[in-house]
């Protein structure tokens, strides 16, 4: 890969871009990752800023995202390696228990497939949906969408989005049929199917 | 449709909690229930519409990374601020009890297709059947 490639998707480049830190004190922070790697500590950089108090929690966050969203744009190799079923499987597991109904879970799906097209990797977008969901239909459960969403989003991790919210979609949509069981479905149940369908995943891959 | 009930939103949120991989602000979360009971209970007259959006926005001002459990949280119909301090302690209880069990999991050597997310969820729903007397209270 040519070196010109990851100029702008280097963390040291982010922050600086971001405006999160200036010059003086990302030199701050390389010396100090230096120091410590003379001393055989392998410190991340972006860790070196934080615990220098150069970057907070929420500007750590914007900088992990900024950078997985180029790797996937710029189409790297490696990029695309975060595949993890959970955050899709625990997804899917939110509006399937919060809301009571077949057809509720179905428009929750929808509103899934919807923000997905939506929010784009913002995830901020999400927060906002959150808040319009529960403005635009009154009674709480109609934030579930948006409470899925951010959990497919957090963490810094929305470099699949639209792949793992659309997944999420069609678990949720798949889990509608279970409401209709002659028994009491609670989030217990779908703990245990959640833990068993990511055992079972992991087993086949 | 019926509004999820406040024991069930404690483990869904616990849940999505768990599977995060930078936790933060979980006192900021346990304080959404109380916000919410606060609000339902406020005189607001004939503007209670505001209840859902404003209860919403203050449970999403967190980071990104904490309105997933908070929006859970915020869900349930909380009767009363004892309700809501239940829960609150329910949600801190459960993940630190999850916690600690997922590690003792791990430590006594898990098979590898349980390790992690897994694991965590299946200790959720026995929690969930252990502590089932709680939401009675």
């Amino acid at each position: 890969m040519p070196g010109d490639a990851v100029e702008g998707l280097r963390i040291r480049d982010l922050v600086v871009e971001l405006g999160f830190v200036d010059r003086a004190g990302l030199e701050q922070a390389l010396e100090v990752q230096e120091e410590l790697h003379e001393q055989g500590v392998n410190a991340h950089l972006i860790d070196v800023l934080q615990d220098l108090g150069l970057l907070d929690d929420d500007q750590r966050d914007q900088v992990v995202i900024n950078q997985e969203m180029r790797l996937v744009l710029a189409e790297i190799p490696g990029g695309r390696r975060d595949h993890r079923p959970e955050r899709w499987v625990t997804a899917a597991l939110v509006p399937a228990a919060l809301i009571g109904t077949p057809l509720g879970v179905l428009a929750a799906a929808a509103v899934l497939a919807i923000g997905a097209w939506l929010v784009r990797g913002q995830t901020w977008r999400w927060v906002a949906l959150g808040w319009l969901a529960a403005t635009a239909v009154p009674g709480t459960p109609a934030a579930a969408p948006a409470a899925a969403g951010a959990t497919g989003t957090a963490d810094g991790a929305p470099r699949e989005l639209a792949t793992t919210l659309l997944r999420a979609a069609a678990l949720t949509a798949a889990l509608a049929p279970v409401r209709l069981l002659p028994v009491a479905v609670t989030p217990m149940h779908y703990l245990v199917a959640a833990a068993l369908a990511l055992a079972l995943l992991r087993r086949l891959r | 449709m019926m509004p999820i009930a406040v024991y069930d939103a404690v483990f869904v949120a616990a849940a999505v909690t768990l599977v995060s991989d930078r936790r933060g602000r979980l006192g900021w979360v346990a304080l959404v229930p109380l916000i919410a009971a606060a609000a339902a209970l406020a005189p607001l007259g004939d503007h209670r519409y505001l209840i859902a959006p404003l209860v919403a926005l203050v449970a999403t001002l967190p980071p990104v990374r904490a309105a997933a459990p908070a929006l859970v949280l915020a869900a349930p119909a909380y009767g009363s601020l004892r309700a809501a301090l239940l829960a609150a302690a329910l949600f801190l209880v459960t993940v630190w009890l999850a916690d600690g069990l997922d590690r003792r999991v791990e430590q006594r050597g898990a098979a590898p297709s349980w390790r992690g997310a897994p694991a965590r969820f299946l200790v959720l729903a026995v929690l969930y059947a252990a502590l089932l007397p709680v939401g009675h209270l």
